[in-house]
């Protein structure tokens, strides 16, 4: 009889660890990006794990919401740029925390475009104090998304699956966890509050005369005069 | 557990396992080594996999082998006795049927055969030394035996299915569908594997093998880690591993819980092997079947006197008290029944047999009829051979051998085929009948019969001899003998002989515990008395068979009839899923053995996610003829200039640039790569032979047109699934037709879902497009790039006006690897060869998802490599030598030499929209919003898909350019009309001034002009065909540009004659 119940006892707590490895693993591990972006647009500034919209809804939004957007071209439509043969517009950073995600860093705002005639791509630079790129268009776009009813996960599962083939564990995670947690953090969000940015940034767009204070581990004030617009 | 002195068999069996899984490793770790030690065929990917899963199985025989035969398990010796003399036979049929190679059927017969021969010397000389006399015991099987039995069935089972019906099963297990013609076929020399393995599970469950048992739960968990460590690291495809190890886990955890339970609860469980059952069943079927016993039916009983002959040897003294006494002897032929004619009971080959009961009777009349455990012995004796399988060689060749004569009960040897212990002695005794010879030699039955009367009436005797185990050379003892004292009336139906233990004898070996299961289950089924059997034999099969259902059997819990409609209810059931997922999971593209002809007709892919059923694509044109460009119904897609092979009748066949693929049952076919890249070329207006040539442009093909009948077809009222298949139930039967006509299921479909989807999906389609004028267009040109604007969903009320008209001509495939670097797309807006590919793949429906990696690269192999068709029109040698000169002087900077590698560009590859002056439409279709865009395509595969460089498959080349870019001109000739947008119908127009180029003229007409270089561009209606009238002045189709002295236009015309000349040859 004891030995049923210590049987049972480890197998619950083996399970318990199972579940709580992939757990962690799902949604909690942070990778570090590659250091080739370390001096870069595209560096993962100022954000932690909670941080962040999945990388699949910010892929498809555009896609599946197109009255949303004010013009051609997904992203590059709200005013950012975007250097060709990246993958995504100046100012937003991919990395992996269990599952993959994007946020943006100090660019977004702080990198201008500069748009041309010729109809070769616009060129971008970086100017900070001086009046920064307007991403308010992006955030009520993300507003607007998650208000309408199409923001459900067989929706967006389906526009998905027209880019990529999604394992069954990744398709599970995104219709149980990540895709509500997105609408409900995007629904009321705006510069201040916008899941798209950590703490810090926050704090200074809602005080930008401030300082930026130094936050862990990569430096938010210290970002953008190390970076180059050639990366 | 601890392992006794091990039998020789058992050290040979566990030599074999260390070469086995020695071999085995070898496999799984290298096997493109082996494959090329053994001269086999280069192995794919898949080969490898395959082979790597057989190689597993080798090292689990191997570890199998080896801790069995350390355990010295007599069971799983005897098994591989029994499993390896088949392996010659069977690899002779493999390599027969060209399914697998001689060198690996040579290397595995010989290693197997040999094996076996080495064990089953070892085997005889452990039987000379007394070891195992009679074969292994088949006792009480333990539940971890029953385990093994059953895994070894559902073993044999798959490996079965594995061996014969290979495709079939690698869909069930969603494994990817092969390409392959005519190579070796690993994943059948896997099925057959498993199979053996099967048998040997079955065969040492059937015995209880202990040392057996133990060795499958050692080698499972190993075999499970062998495949997870493959599949993980990509050595092995997945779902192999996935079913093999869950198999493998699930076997050892069932065969471990029931091992434990027996340690638990003791070893006997009264359970009667599922072999031993099968072959009681058997002969109960028999016996009910003949209303009598299964051999021997008809006999005559007579009673004897036994004495004994006092042999010298005590044991043998001891033996003959024990048989002193009465005994009734029951003598008759083996297989036939009285009341066979006796024509045929004569031809037969038979043997006699004699059974004989040892008793002491308690009455002078006493023929003890009912046997008295232990007190009375039964022993069975047959004549023809001294071992079983020795009598049924005999009785199979004729009934010659061993000194049988089937017409004298008293010139044969009758032997018991058991080896007897005496008194718990340590030594077995085999035993034998010698009667003493008859005077007369009786040639048929009834002089037979005769013979035996007259010798009982003349006290003939029988002889009992016994020959110790062991040596064949020991001598056969007489200990008794038997008098014939008279022949007696007894019911023989109720008369059951039981060849166990009695009096001191006790029979074993395998044939006995054999015996033990089916002597019951024969009684039982066989009518137990004469009269009974009488009664039954006047009755008809439909008392019979409902009797023997409803009976319950010996072996069984519950009824026959239960168990018959149990089984058949399990196995419909079985069947039923395995049928369902198989067929609905398929995916089995149509390939094609010839690189060209994959080209032309290969599938990329795009089936899986827009393909049009088979059948509706018959249907659809002759549903709607309305849409189609000449109106008229039973020339398939032809008006839209699609080419079918010459002979083809165009309503079934499809024409190339159409590929076809079974997804989820239903055959069904979408564009390929050829749609827009294969041309045809026709000597003379009207001839009925035309040229197809793969790669060049598809100058005659209308996609706009088409593209226009597919989504406007759906929004007809037509456009139902019954009325789609009320045409096709008209034309299912043609023998023209490339799909079977459509089954139960899938004519359920097509009723009633599949219309629906494709409307659906052709609608959104043909919104999504609207802001595409795809009449524009005309055959042989498309607009490359609003297109993937419009699957990217951009908003186009937004767009520029001048992006939104970017048409262009097709361009020729051929000749791909010098290409590579080369900026690609009329306005040089990629570099890279795969990427290009990648994204025109779009085109025939191959998204990331669903596209077939595999057929992809194998089109792209022969693409870097194909050749234009060279001019096949006569040529002015001198002319091309002076326009060869001029071409040097003017065309070769920007167009690179006649043959690859092309050198000789000079200057910027794209050229600036100001220098070449050609239209900018198209330039300005490709927006840098659509360039960085692109770069998000393809993303999110990390993994190396085997392109030529290592290449994470995220698109990262394309960039907006200023201009168009130069290009080779390699079988220019066949690139007609000319300039990006196909502006300028033939080479002698291009070289005009662009003021003088004609500004009307008609696409699609596939006649070629010779003189002008070009295909004919003046004629307005052909054959009832219309051709396209083409405007220069239209948005998009201005024919300026190329134009001025460094373009050649400025060269006196004999100067341009002699170029166009030498622009033949390329």
């Amino acid at each position: 009889m004891k030995t049923k119940i210590l049987i049972v006892l480890a197998v619950v707590i083996v399970a318990a660890a199972a579940l709580a490895a992939a757990v962690y693993c799902a949604l909690y591990r942070v990778v570090p990006q590659p250091a080739s972006l370390h001096g870069s647009f595209y560096r993962s500034v100022d954000a932690g794990a909670a941080e962040g919209v999945p990388y699949w809804i910010w892929l498809v939004l555009p896609r599946i919401f197109p009255d949303y957007v004010p013009g051609t071209g997904g992203y590059a439509a709200f005013g950012l740029s975007w250097q060709e043969t990246k993958e995504m517009p100046v100012g937003f950073a991919k990395q992996r925390v269990g599952y993959i995600r994007v946020t943006g860093n100090c660019a977004l705002c702080h990198a201008i475009r500069h748009d041309r005639t010729d109809g070769l791509p616009p060129d971008v630079t970086l100017a900070y104090g001086a009046k920064p790129t307007d991403i308010q268009p992006l955030l009520d776009f993300y507003r607007n998304c998650a208000r309408d009813p199409r923001f459900t996960a067989d929706d967006i599962l389906a526009e998905v699956g027209n880019a990529t083939k999604l394992s069954l564990a990744d398709r599970l995670l995104y219709r149980c966890v990540l895709i509500p947690r997105a609408r409900r953090m995007l629904l009321d969000a705006n510069s201040s509050t916008t899941p798209l940015f950590g703490p810090t940034i926050r704090q200074h767009i809602r005080d930008p005369k401030a300082p930026v204070p130094e936050d862990g581990q990569v430096r938010a004030s210290g970002y953008l005069p190390k970076t180059r617009s050639s990366s | 557990m601890a392992t006794e002195d091990r039998s020789r068999a058992a050290r040979t069996v566990e030599v074999f396992g260390w070469v086995d899984l020695a071999l085995g490793l070898v496999i799984v770790a290298a096997p493109y080594w082996a494959a090329a030690l053994l001269h086999l065929p280069p192995l794919d990917n898949h080969d490898a996999s395959n082979l790597r899963l057989v190689g597993t199985l080798v090292c689990a025989l191997g570890i199998l082998y080896i801790v069995s035969g350390r355990l010295n398990s007599v069971g799983f010796t005897v098994a591989s006795l029994l499993d390896r003399p088949a392996v010659p036979l069977i690899m002779a049929v493999l390599w027969l049927r060209h399914i697998l190679p001689g060198p690996l059927a040579l290397a595995f017969s010989i290693t197997d055969f040999g094996g076996f021969l080495w064990t089953l010397s070892a085997w005889r000389r452990d039987a000379r030394d007394g070891l195992n006399t009679g074969g292994p015991e088949l006792t009480e099987q333990t539940r971890a035996g029953h385990a093994l039995e059953v895994i070894g069935c559902l073993d044999v089972v798959a490996g079965l299915l594995m061996l014969l019906a290979p495709i079939w099963t690698a869909s069930l297990l969603q494994l990817p569908s092969v390409m392959s013609f005519g190579g070796p076929d690993y994943f059948r020399l896997a099925g057959l594997l498993a199979g053996g393995l099967g048998v040997l599970y079955l065969i040492s469950g059937s015995l209880s093998a202990r040392g057996a048992i133990v060795a499958t739960l050692v080698v499972r968990p190993i075999v499970a880690v062998i495949l997870i460590v493959l599949a993980s690291r990509d050595l092995i495809e997945m779902p192999l591993a996935v079913v093999g190890s869950v198999a493998e886990l699930g076997g050892f955890l069932w065969t471990w819980c029931a091992w434990r339970k027996d340690v638990r609860e003791g070893g006997t469980t009264g359970r009667v092997p599922l072999l031993a059952q099968c072959v009681a069943s058997f002969f109960a079927f028999v016996s009910g079947l003949r209303n009598a016993r299964t051999f021997h039916p008809d006999g005559r009983v007579f009673r004897g006197t036994v004495r004994s002959l006092n042999p010298s040897d005590p044991a043998l003294a001891r033996a003959a008290e024990r048989l002193t006494g009465n005994a009734i002897m029951r003598i008759g032929m083996g297989v036939m029944k009285k009341g066979m004619p006796a024509w045929l009971a004569d031809r037969i080959p038979d043997a006699p047999s004699i059974a004989s009961r040892f008793f002491n009777a308690a009455t002078p009349d006493d023929s003890r009829l009912q046997r008295r455990p232990g007190e009375d012995l039964d022993l069975l004796c047959t004549a023809g051979g001294d071992r079983l399988w020795k009598l049924v060689v005999n009785l199979a060749t004729g009934g010659h051998m061993y000194g049988l004569n089937q017409f004298d009960y008293f010139a044969n040897r009758y032997f018991a085929q058991v080896p007897y212990r005496i008194d718990d002695g340590k030594a077995d005794y085999w035993i034998r009948l010698v009667p003493e010879a008859l005077n007369d030699a009786p040639r048929d039955g009834a002089a037979r019969e005769q013979g035996l009367t007259s010798a009982v009436a003349a006290h003939a005797v029988l002889r009992i001899e016994l020959q110790r185990a062991g040596d064949a050379g020991e001598p056969f003892v007489p200990v008794a003998e038997i008098r014939f004292d008279e022949e007696i009336e007894i019911d023989q139906e109720a008369l059951h002989f039981d060849p166990i233990d009695g009096r001191g004898f006790r029979p074993h070996g395998f044939l006995t515990g054999l015996r033990k299961v089916v002597y019951p289950a024969s009684v039982q089924s066989r009518p137990s008395s004469v009269p009974a059997r009488e009664g039954r034999d006047r009755e008809t099969v439909f008392r019979g068979v409902p009797r023997y259902l409803v009976q319950q059997p010996l072996y069984g819990r519950t009824r026959r009839w239960v168990r018959l409609i149990c089984f058949l209810l399990l196995a419909a059931v079985a069947f039923s899923i395995f049928y369902a997922v198989e067929r609905f999971t398929r995916d089995r593209p149509v390939d094609y053995a010839d690189e060209e002809m994959h080209f032309l007709r290969g599938s990329t892919g795009g089936e899986r996610r827009n393909g049009i059923p088979y059948w509706y694509w018959v249907a659809l044109p002759e549903v709607f003829p309305e849409l189609l460009p000449d109106h008229k119904p039973g020339r398939g897609y032809s008006s839209f200039g699609m080419i079918y092979k010459a002979g083809d009748d165009p309503r079934y066949a499809l024409p190339f640039g159409v590929s076809m693929r079974n997804v989820m049952g239903i055959d069904r076919v979408y564009l390929n790569c050829a749609a827009c890249h294969v041309g045809s070329v026709r000597d003379a207006p009207g001839a009925k032979e035309y040229r197809v040539v793969a790669g060049m442009p598809a100058h005659q093909f209308d996609l706009g047109a088409f593209g226009d009948f597919l989504t406007k077809a759906p929004l007809s009222e037509k456009f139902t699934g019954l009325r789609l298949l009320d045409q096709i139930r008209k034309m299912e039967d043609n023998p023209h037709r490339l799909s079977p006509k459509p089954d139960l299921i899938n004519r359920l479909i097509l009723q009633n879902v599949a219309a629906l989807l494709m409307r659906e999906q052709l609608i959104v389609l043909g919104q999504r497009l609207k802001f595409i004028d795809t009449c524009t267009w005309g055959p042989g040109r498309v607009d490359t790039f609003n297109a993937p604007k419009a699957l990217l969903n951009f908003p186009m009320k937004y767009a520029n006006p001048n992006e939104l008209v970017g048409n262009v001509d097709f361009p020729s495939v051929w000749n791909q690897e010098p290409r590579e670097g080369m900026p690609l797309h009329w306005d040089g807006n990629n570099v890279s060869v795969d990427e290009r590919n990648l994204s025109a793949a779009f085109g025939t429906g191959a998204f990331p998802p669903n596209l077939d990696v595999e057929r992809l690269l194998r089109m792209k192999r022969y693409l870097l490599r194909a050749k234009p068709l060279r001019y096949p029109y006569p040529t002015n040698p001198a002319l091309i030598a002076c326009g060869a000169q001029l071409y040097g002087e003017y065309c070769i900077g920007c167009h690179g030499t006649k043959d690859p590698p092309f050198s000789g560009m000079r200057g910027e590859p794209v050229v600036p929209l100001a220098e070449i002056g050609t239209d900018p439409s198209r330039l300005n279709s490709y927006t840098w919003q659509l360039a960085v865009n692109q770069s998000t395509l393809y993303a999110g595969y990390e993994k190396d898909w085997g392109f030529d460089e290592q290449y994470p498959q995220r698109f990262h080349n394309f960039r907006k350019t200023r201009g168009y870019a130069n290009m080779p001109l390699d079988g220019i000739w066949l690139r007609a009309p000319y300039l990006h947008n196909g502006s300028v119908p033939n080479l002698w127009e291009l070289l005009k001034p662009a003021a003088d180029r004609r500004k009307q003229f008609f696409l699609g007409n596939d006649v070629y002009d010779w003189r002008n270089v070009g295909f004919v561009y003046d004629v307005a209606e052909q054959d009832g065909h219309q051709f396209f009238p083409f405007d220069t002045n239209a948005t998009g189709n201005g024919n300026g540009g190329h134009d001025g002295r460094d373009f050649g236009t400025t060269l006196p015309d004999s100067d341009k004659w002699a170029l166009i000349e030498y622009l033949k040859t390329f």
